[in-house]
Formats: C-alpha cells, structure tokens, sequence
C-alpha cells in the first residue's frame, strides 16, 4: 500500500535538478595491492532513496563507509552537502553527526540502556538538554515500533528490535542523510519484515538513504535508484523496474537472473 | 672396635684437660698444654697430613664418611667471612680456622652461606655441620644449639660517616641505625639507645650500602665487623665511646654433642696454642688496626656465667 | 601456635599494616600509570604506540628486585633523596603498571571496532568514543586480570621488605619474630595466614565488582 503512495509521491517531486547531496567524482580507494573502488562516479540528490546492490567483494560497503569517512578515500572527491569528507578531528566528527549510520551488526552499546543508548549523542555531541532528548527518544520509540523498551538493555532484545534502536538512534540527531550497512543480513528471517518496514516508513518520509542491501524486494519496491557495483565499478545505474526487467549490461543481468530464480 | 673407643675416650679426655689447664692456668701455659701433647702425642697430634679417624657413630665420624665438612659462614664480612671478587674463593679469620677444623678431620671443607638469621636454623636442619660464622655465644642461643669456647671476643661498636657527630649510645637517639636481622644488637640496640629508629636488613653489605648512600645514620655491630667496613670505605669511623656489648665468637653445632664439642675445643686450643691463631689475627686485622690481640682464654662456661652477671 | 601470635600480635599486626598500605599506595600508582600507558598503546599514532611499547617491555622484562635496587640504592647514590617507603612504592607500583597496561590494552582491543564505528558515525570524537564507548567496555572485561594483578602484587610487597628496602612488613616482622623466639615454622605461618587474609578480600572484592559490572551480551 505505502510503496504505491510512495513512487505517487516521487513523480510529483521528480525534479531533474534535484539537489545533489552527495557527490562522488572519479573515487578510488584500495586496501594494500587490492583495488576495492575503480573511478567512482556517483551523484546522490536530496531525498533520494539509493540501494547499492552488487556480489559479496564488489565494494559496496567500502563506498558506502567512504561517504561517512569511516574508509578513507585514496584519490578523486567525495563531499556530502558540499562539505569534504576527507577532513579529520573535530571536523570530521561534526560532519558525521549530520550523517545518521545503520551497521549490519547493530553496535548498540551493551552498557547503556535503550533510552541511553539514543539520548547519548543528541545530549553530548549537540549539546541537546536531557528532557528534550528523552522526549525526542521516547518519539522516536514509538516511531519505529517499541516505545515500551526505553529502560530495557540490548541484550534483551531481539535481533529485529536491536536494529530498530539502531535506526532510531541514528535518527536522533536529525541527519541529512542515513547509511545503512546491510541492515538485515544478520536478522533471522521473521525479523527482517520489521526492520524493512522501518526503512521503507522513512523513505517515504522524504529522508535520503543510501542502503546497502541484499533485499531486492525492498529495493525493488522501494527505492528511486539501483546502482550496481561489479568489481568496484558501477556497471549499472537506473530505477528499479528497468534494472530488475531490463537492464543494460550482461553483468547486471546475470545478477539480475540469480536473484530472480533464488 | 673397643680399644679403638678406648683410645678415642683418653684422648678426648686428655685434650679436654689440657684445654681446662689452658684455661685456668695462664701462666703456665706453654708446660700445661705440652705435657698433654707429649702424653698424648701418639694419637693427639696427628702427623703432618694424617688426620685421627673417629668411630663412625659420632660427628666426626659421620664427617669423615662424607669426606667433607659443610662450614656456614658470611659471605659478605670482610675480614672474617668475605668472597674474594679476584679469585672467588671464601676467606677469612673464620674460614681460616674452618680449614685447621677440617684438616684435623682430614676432610675437606665447603662452605655455605650462613646469614644472620639462618645460622641457626642451618645447624637444625644439618645444612652446616659447623657455625663459624661471627656467631656470637648468648644465652638464647645456647637454648637452640650447642657452641664450641669462645675463639674470638668482638666488641659493639657504633660506625658512622666521618662528621656524623655522633658522641656515644646516647647519640644514637633519634637516629636511624642499621644492623643484622637475626644478630644480637637487635635486643642491644632496643636496651640501650631506645630512642634510635632501627633499620633491619638481612647482611651487613647492605649496611654498608645504606650508610654509604645516607638512607642510615649509622651501622652498628661487632668492631671487627665495622673495621671491614672502613677499609673498604674510609670516608666511615667508629664512634667514640665505650663499648656497647662484649661479644663472644663461638663455632655453633648441633645442642647437646658432647663428643663433637670436646673434639672442636681441642681443635681450638691447638690452633691457639701453635700460634695458628696469632697469625690468622694478624693477617686479617692486626696489620689493619695495628692492634694487638691475645687469642680468647674464657670457655662456654664462663662467658655464659659473666653474661648473666 | 595460637600463643606464639598472642604473644607477638603487635608485630604481626604492625607488618600487616604496613603491607596494606604499600600495597594500596602501589595499587594506585600501578592503574594511573597503567592507564597512561595502555592509552599510549592504543593511540593510532605509530610513535606514540611504540613508546609505551617500550615501557611495557623494560618493566616487564626487569626483576622487581633489581627495580627497588634501582629506585633505591641506585637513584640515593646519584644524589636523590629517595626514602625507603617512596622508594618500594615507586618499584612495585611502575613494576606493576606494565602489567596493568597490558590487561587494559587487550581490553580496549576485545572491544569490537563496530562499537568505535558506531561511535564515531554518531559524531563523537576519537577521544570521546574511548571514553564514553570504549573504555567503559573495555573496563568491564579488565576486572578479573585486575584482580589476578593484584593478588601477584600483594606477593610481590614481600620481596619490598627482604630486599634493601626493608620497609618493616609482614613477613619482616615474621622473620623478626621468628629470630627472637626460633619457633620457625609457627613465626612464617602466621605470615602466611596474613598474606592469606590480604588475597582473600582482595578476590572478594573483584569478584562482587566483576558481577556488579558485567555486560550481557
């Protein structure tokens, strides 16, 4: 239901000069003699939802941890909302607090409460006072579908709750821009529709994703773009109905076939 | 077997006298002692090289077997028990007379470090057959183990670094003093200067160590320790003032071995009246102190009677 | 048995005490040196690292009695005025510290890097993440070797007072007692039941911290 309202929505936004907020010029990087990312091109507008798709190895996460700063880059650019990624310290910390990140293995923080674990950032990196950033918690909470486990700890939870405290707690501090990192690769499968259902609520929102995911359903539903890495290139790049009927390349098609018939 | 116990019997006895007669006949020393060597001469004074065998039963016996002698002495008091860094060997007055012990066995000697507080324990536990280790005779001791007569008198000294301005026990107070854990000057030092903070450590190297570096005021002990002390480091003196303590050496062994403590007396007087004792005294502390010293004429006995008193 | 304590509980006390106390001060010493360094240790700059590497490896390699020959004999003979008690704490606690440094070390590294990632992505510093994400982890899992640290260090305080620093503990005043009465095996039991005492409330102590602070996973 959601997804149809959601490319309505698209077509009545679809501006061809959508506002780029990331842009990636000519990026590459390598680990040692491995060359992960060949001469990346890639421009990201504002509001945008991209999925990355691509085989194990073909360097999604490396592009997508490059966009936070997490991987440094080793030649081109790469800015987000016109500001430098390859910066350091205090600057790079200020940058990353605008740019929300979703990890495959949650890394919610195991000492602190739920509640705690999405007040911290809001209250210590932009100075939020506590009662606004319990009430901001306790909304967002609510949003993503457990308000009743602000007091409870992360190894209480489930895997599927976990990672929607992950995503809230990216959210408290009101990104431009969220990451995520696989986000359900390491769900069991019944939990995976909840967290999927999260993404998909925020996308519709209007927030600009970059998801980096082996669920070409939700891909398929719900993102404006498809860009596919082979071998640290993007061999493919397009909405997501062209991309899954009838993409360009061989490669892309291949992988195309595989999902189709798994 | 019999005669052989019968020949050992007189010839304890007639040492044993011989060394009373030493004792209390001073002027007639030299016709005492030898009369009692020409009566016992045949077995007594062994030739040149050829030690007396002692029935396997007592200590000496037991030693010989072995064909050594275990000696604890101090390693690090010069010049009674000291390491000698050039060529390794032990030496000193004590070993000096170790060796007159153990060739009167006709064995030879090794020898353990014994410091203050494991003399005792070492003759408990047969680590030592012997104790020549600056040992002083008091009246606990003599509760634990045995002891052969006096074979050296030592006076308590006080040592400080020259300009310490200490004047006598009195001195003392307020001040901190090092000594042996285990020696006799831990209960001297508590009696007679109260006031004095006492610094205990194990050897009497250390002492030296720490009056050298400042970390003490002053080391006390027995004069001849100290005067070791001195010739290594002369920037040291003894205080001025009387003595604190008079200080018997005695060889310790094992409580309530007679026979092994008459043979050891015997050794002793022999070693006194040869002159081996006036040449040890001079080779080690006579040519340093340019004193002179007559070898010990008290016994066990004696000492332990004026200790008392 | 029991008499030879009566009889002598001033001096057996009075090193027990001062056995406490050496071993507290070191203690501190130990954890604020041992923190220093181990943060040395998990600086990414290169030099930095290999400095408290350095470190790590000196005191760990060095006898603890050559350290107190060192801090004491050594450091008054070129003209500090170095006292006893500064002395063996200043041995047993940087003896110590390499130690403590090493346990904090592999703490903050058994902490996994997603939780740095997840740190730094929020918008904290690297100074920030180690101290709000990391090190409080980190400090988790270091409790029980803390405390097998602290058990080795109340034996080490024995070697203090036998070496040249004699500082009057107990096992001095065993030995102490032991040459005023010759009553051997009773005077070093005693110390023993001591140091015994000391080891027990320590694991006591650590067990209840490491309950009290355990992260579930």
């Amino acid at each position: 239901m959601l997804y149809g309202r959601r490319i309505e929505l698209k077509k009545s936004l679809t501006d061809p000069e959508r506002t780029p907020l990331i842009e990636l010029r000519g990026v590459t990087k390598a680990f040692g003699d491995n060359v992960v990312l060949r001469d990346i091109d890639l421009t990201i507008g504002t509001g945008e939802a991209i999925v990355v798709a691509g085989i194990s190895g073909s360097g999604k996460s490396t592009m997508l941890r490059c966009i936070n700063g997490l991987e440094t880059i080793d030649g081109g650019s790469l800015t987000v909302g016109g500001r430098r990624v390859d910066v350091t310290g205090k600057e790079l910390a200020s940058l990353r607090a605008d740019i929300g990140m979703v990890f495959q293995q949650f890394n919610l923080f195991p000492h602190m409460t739920v509640e705690r674990n999405i007040t911290l950032a809001p209250m210590k990196v932009k100075g939020v006072d506590e009662k606004a950033a319990k009430q901001r918690a306790k909304e967002l909470l609510e949003r993503v579908g457990i308000p009743e486990k602000a007091s409870a700890y992360p190894a209480d939870l489930s895997g599927g709750q976990q990672q929607r405290v992950a995503i809230a707690r990216a959210l408290a501090m009101d990104p431009q821009l969220m990451l995520f990192d696989e986000p359900t690769s390491a769900l069991d499968p019944e939990m995976i529709r909840e967290v999927l259902d999260v993404m998909r609520d925020l996308a519709n929102s209007g927030m600009t994703m970059v998801v980096v995911t082996h669920e070409m359903g939700f891909a398929r539903e719900v993102c404006d773009r498809i860009v596919f890495l082979d071998g640290g290139e993007i061999v493919e790049e397009g909405p997501p109905e062209e991309f899954f009927t009838a993409a360009r390349s061989a490669r892309a098609r291949e992988f195309v076939d595989k999902i189709i018939h798994h | 077997m019999k005669s052989r116990w019968f020949t050992t019997a007189c010839t304890v006895t007639v040492l044993a006298l011989a060394g009373a007669g030493c004792g209390s006949d001073d002027g007639d020393d030299g016709g005492t002692t030898s009369a009692a060597s020409t009566g016992a001469s045949s077995t007594a004074a062994p030739a040149a090289g050829a030690a007396e065998k002692f029935p396997a039963s007592t200590t000496m016996g037991k030693i010989q077997a072995r064909g050594e002698i275990k000696i604890g002495v101090k390693y690090d008091v010069p010049p009674f028990g000291f390491k000698n860094p050039r060529n390794d060997q032990i030496e000193g007055f004590d070993i000096d007379f170790g060796k007159a012990v153990a060739d009167a066995l006709g064995v030879k000697p090794t020898y353990v470090e014994a410091i203050s507080d494991n003399r005792i324990p070492f003759i408990k536990d047969g680590t030592a057959d012997l104790i020549l280790s600056t040992m002083t005779i008091n009246a606990e001791r003599v509760k634990e183990i045995g002891f052969t007569n006096p074979y050296f008198i030592a006076k308590g000294r006080i040592l400080q670094k020259k300009g310490g301005g200490i004047t006598g026990v009195d001195g003392l107070a307020g001040k901190t003093v090092c000594t042996a854990l285990g020696s006799t000057y831990e209960e001297t030092l508590k009696k007679q200067a109260p006031k004095a903070k006492l610094q205990l450590v194990d050897t009497y190297s250390e002492c030296l160590e720490l009056i050298q570096n400042g970390a003490v005021d002053a080391v006390s002990t027995d004069d001849v320790i100290l005067t070791g002390m001195i010739i290594q480091d002369d920037s040291l003196e003894l205080v001025e003032g009387e003595a604190l303590t008079t200080e018997p050496y005695g060889g310790g062994l094992k409580k309530g071995d007679t026979a092994y403590t008459e043979f050891l007396n015997g050794v002793l007087d022999k070693y006194k009246s040869d002159g081996r004792w006036a040449t040890a005294y001079e080779k080690w502390l006579g040519q340093y102190t340019g004193e002179k010293q007559e070898p010990p004429t008290e016994t066990l006995d004696s000492v332990l009677a004026a200790a008392a008193g | 048995m029991f008499e030879l304590f009566s009889d002598n509980s001033d001096q057996f006390l009075s090193g027990l005490w001062v056995t406490t106390r050496l071993v507290a001060a070191s203690f501190l010493v130990a954890v604020v040196l041992g923190t220093l360094i181990a943060a040395l240790r998990v600086a990414p700059n290169k030099w930095v690292n290999r400095a408290g590497g350095v470190y790590v490896e000196i005191f760990r390699d060095t006898p603890l009695l050559v350290l107190l020959f060192i801090a004491y004999p050594g450091l008054r003979r070129s003209g500090v005025e170095i006292g006893a008690w500064t002395a063996g704490i200043a041995a047993l606690g940087v003896y110590t510290s390499a130690y403590v440094a090493e346990v904090l070390r592999s703490g903050v590294f058994a902490v996994a890097r997603g939780q740095a990632e997840a740190g730094l992505s929020l918008g904290f510093t690297q100074p920030q993440v180690m101290r709000r994400i990391v090190l409080p982890q980190a400090a988790r899992t270091v409790i029980g070797p803390l405390g097998s640290i602290t058990i080795a260090m109340i034996k080490n305080s024995a070697i203090v007072g036998a070496s040249i620093v004699a500082l009057p503990d107990l096992l001095k005043e065993a030995r102490i007692v032991n040459s005023n009465t010759f009553q051997t095996e009773e005077s070093f039991l005693w110390a023993a039941v001591g140091y015994l005492l000391l080891t027990i409330t320590v694991t006591i102590i650590f067990r209840s911290l490491e309950s009290r602070y355990a992260v579930r996973r």
